[in-house]
């Protein structure tokens, strides 16, 4: 007597395949990407099929289960440890477990194991903990002694140990909204804390409204504290400020551009430096220990205000700001957005020195001589 | 700290009067912008060595009047690390000319033909290191490898010490901390240093031993400073966490690493200094358990 499985027939995936009976792996997933493309249904019809037509003694499903690892990502699944389950849930149980003690030392199941490791590996690319249900799936798959086991041990070690080392923590489902992005990342940049965000979009400011139709509307996250704005207020009028960008800004594996406000730092010589910090220490060095005493008095030579922590070596930074698209006329929009709580910005000269993310980059490319030692 | 830098000097001057080659003359040969250049037949990561030659045997006498001259000033270099106390400091590495740069190796996974990533290194505008390049995850097509995508800058290997031009290694047992200096994109890199647990150069049984630890930075145009102590540099071999542990032996430094990893598409990391820093406050050895509860 056949078993029920093979009673049911496998629904048509593929005509032109229909006779031979079976499909292999990867027809089973090009089929199934034609019927529902690349989504969580799809795959798990992927998988019913292949256990019906693989019937009692599951033929393949080790090739079939290396496929479908490697799949995961192309199906944005692979941050979901659901599907690992279900895939890992293709190992027929107790069919693997070492009858004796012996045998467990010597690497029971070689090919199964591996395809059971990779499953695995998979998962600490992706950065995700293995919990107790995975542990309880090896255990009655592979045993408690098995590699598949160790490999289990060693993830949930190490990784718990350094799943929270990171001081600024990146959402590990980085949210699909472009603002909520933005606004993350602007959040995680700004070292001042009094920071307020800004957002301005098509529904505030008519300016961002996209001109054609079809088109995205535009926006602005702009960051900026109440100390920076107080540097905007004493700005002297005659010394220009700069709008700097893009750059690159990483928010987990979510990329992003940003532009800055800055000015120039303030000069050497003024009120802001005392003296130089290098010539600082060099004088400090050029007296002996010998000759040095506690009753050595030290010289006050200027009272130095402190230093706000947006005066940065090369520059002030007056805000910081993401937006939708990269043009000058946002950024303009950005400008007269910030001189409603900036009404001095008005009065200073603004020089945009803009250029592409990818600008060094692509200088450094093209200087290079292929081939050759360096 | 004063004794400190008078025997360093006093040590690179000996050098330059031998008329040794220094460690920055050395590497040169380049443009401004120091390049990974990987040569076109993929020779992997040792192409600065030259095989032994008749000229070398032209720089035994210098050797010999180097060594001569080491042993005599011997009480004074031994001093270089006897009198540390909190807070005392040194940089390891200060970025802040274009002949610093020069010394640094880039090597990415295009070197031995593994992948497609490309790393540059070069001054900034504001005269800082400047580590950038483009990460790609691309797997060559070869049957063999599984997962690419790495971009590397290692420190040179301490020349001073010994003479005849022998490699020595870093001493760091008067620190405990490492301190940097940059200003990132957002991404984690990773820092590792190549320690040796006994062999020496030359031995290849703990070639590919590493302590790493992830530097994280949040973006953006402020400097950051990152204060990782040793005891959390875990050991890993071939990329591979290790399940029995060992601390750090911070006499046997041959490297330190900076490398991007995991993801794709361009990065820049700008580095002013790497430094080492003495904090009495902290007295762990190592971060990890060292028990061992197997039979």
């Amino acid at each position: 007597m056949p078993p029920d499985v093979l009673k049911k027939k496998p629904p048509k995936l593929a005509s032109t395949l229909e006779d031979r009976g079976y499909l292999l792996s990867d027809e089973i997933f090009s089929a199934v990407e034609n019927m529902k493309g690349k989504t969580e249904d799809g795959f798990t019809l992927a998988i019913e099929h292949y256990k019906r037509q693989s019937g009692k003694y599951r033929r393949g499903h080790i090739e079939f289960i290396d496929t479908a690892t490697k799949k995961l990502k192309d199906y944005n699944l692979h941050q979901d440890i659901k599907m690992y389950k279900r895939v890992f849930s293709l190992f027929p149980e107790k069919e693997y477990i070492p009858p004796t003690r012996m045998m467990e030392e010597f690497y029971h199941m070689p090919r199964h194991q591996d395809a059971a490791i990779q499953i695995l590996q998979e998962m600490e690319d992706n950065g995700l903990i293995p919990d107790s249900e995975i542990r309880d799936m090896i255990k009655d798959r592979f045993s408690e002694n098995s590699e598949v086991m160790y490999k289990f041990q060693r993830m949930v070690y190490w990784m718990s140990k350094f799943a929270n080392a990171n001081p600024w923590p990146v959402p590990y489902h980085p949210p699909d909204d472009r603002i909520e992005l933005a606004k993350a990342a602007l959040r995680r940049m700004s070292f001042d804390i009094n920071t307020k965000i800004d957002v301005w979009t098509a529904e505030n400011v008519e300016d961002l409204k996209a001109e054609d139709e079809g088109e995205e509307d535009d926006f602005i996250v702009s960051a900026q504290s109440p100390e920076q704005q107080d540097l905007i207020a004493t700005h002297p009028t005659d010394k220009p400020v700069y709008v700097e960008g893009r750059h690159y800004v990483y928010l987990g594996s979510a990329r992003m551009t940003y532009h800055v406000l800055r000015t120039d730092p303030p000069q050497e010589g003024s009120e802001f430096y005392g003296i130089a910090p290098d010539e600082k220490e060099e004088e400090f060095w050029s007296d002996d220990f010998d000759s040095w005493n506690f009753f050595a008095a030290e010289e006050q030579t200027a009272i130095v205000p402190e230093k706000s922590i947006h005066e940065q070596e090369d520059g002030t930074i007056l805000s910081m700001c993401i937006t939708g698209s990269p043009s000058q006329n946002t950024l303009v929009t950005w400008l007269r957005c910030l001189q409603d709580t900036n009404p001095n910005l008005e009065n200073v000269a603004v020089v945009f020195k803009l250029q592409e993310p990818d600008a060094i980059l692509n200088y450094a490319e093209n200087h290079v001589k292929e081939g050759g030692p360096s | 700290m004063q004794l400190l830098k008078t025997s360093r000097n006093i040590l690179q001057k000996i050098t330059k009067r031998s008329s040794l080659p220094s460690v920055t003359q050395v590497a040169n040969a380049g443009g401004n912008i120091i390049i990974h250049n990987p040569s076109a037949r993929g020779e992997g990561y040792h192409r600065d060595k030259e095989p032994f030659s008749r000229k070398d045997l032209e720089k035994i006498p210098v050797y010999l009047e180097e060594k001569s001259e080491l042993y005599r000033r011997r009480f004074l270099y031994q001093d270089d690390y006897t009198f540390p106390f909190h807070r005392s400091y040194d940089y390891f590495w200060k970025f802040n000319s274009a002949e610093k740069l020069k010394a640094w190796i880039l090597t990415t996974d295009m070197d031995n033909k593994e992948g497609f990533s490309k790393a540059y290194l070069s001054l900034s505008k504001s005269g800082k290191a400047l580590f950038y390049g483009n990460l790609s995850t691309k797997v060559p097509e070869d049957g063999r490898v599984k997962k690419a995508g790495y971009c590397n800058m290692r420190s040179p290997i301490n020349k001073y010490g010994y003479g005849y031009g022998k490699e020595n290694y870093y001493n760091w047992t008067a620190f405990n901390h490492i301190v940097m200096r940059f200003r990132g994109d957002g991404r984690a890199y990773y820092l590792s240093i190549a320690s040796d647990n006994g062999p020496g150069f030359g031995s290849d049984l703990f070639s590919s031993d590493l302590y790493s630890y992830p530097l994280f930075t949040r973006g953006g145009p402020y400097w950051q400073i990152a204060k990782i102590p040793f005891s959390k540099f875990y050991l890993n071999t071939y990329g591979r966490i290790q399940d029995r542990q060992e601390p750090l032996r911070k006499d046997f430094v041959k490297t330190f690493n900076i490398g991007a990893v995991v993801d794709d598409g361009p990065f820049h990391l700008e580095i002013d200094y790497i430094a080492l820093l003495r904090d009495d406050n902290h007295d762990e050895v190592t971060a990890y358990e060292m028990y061992d509860l197997r039979m």
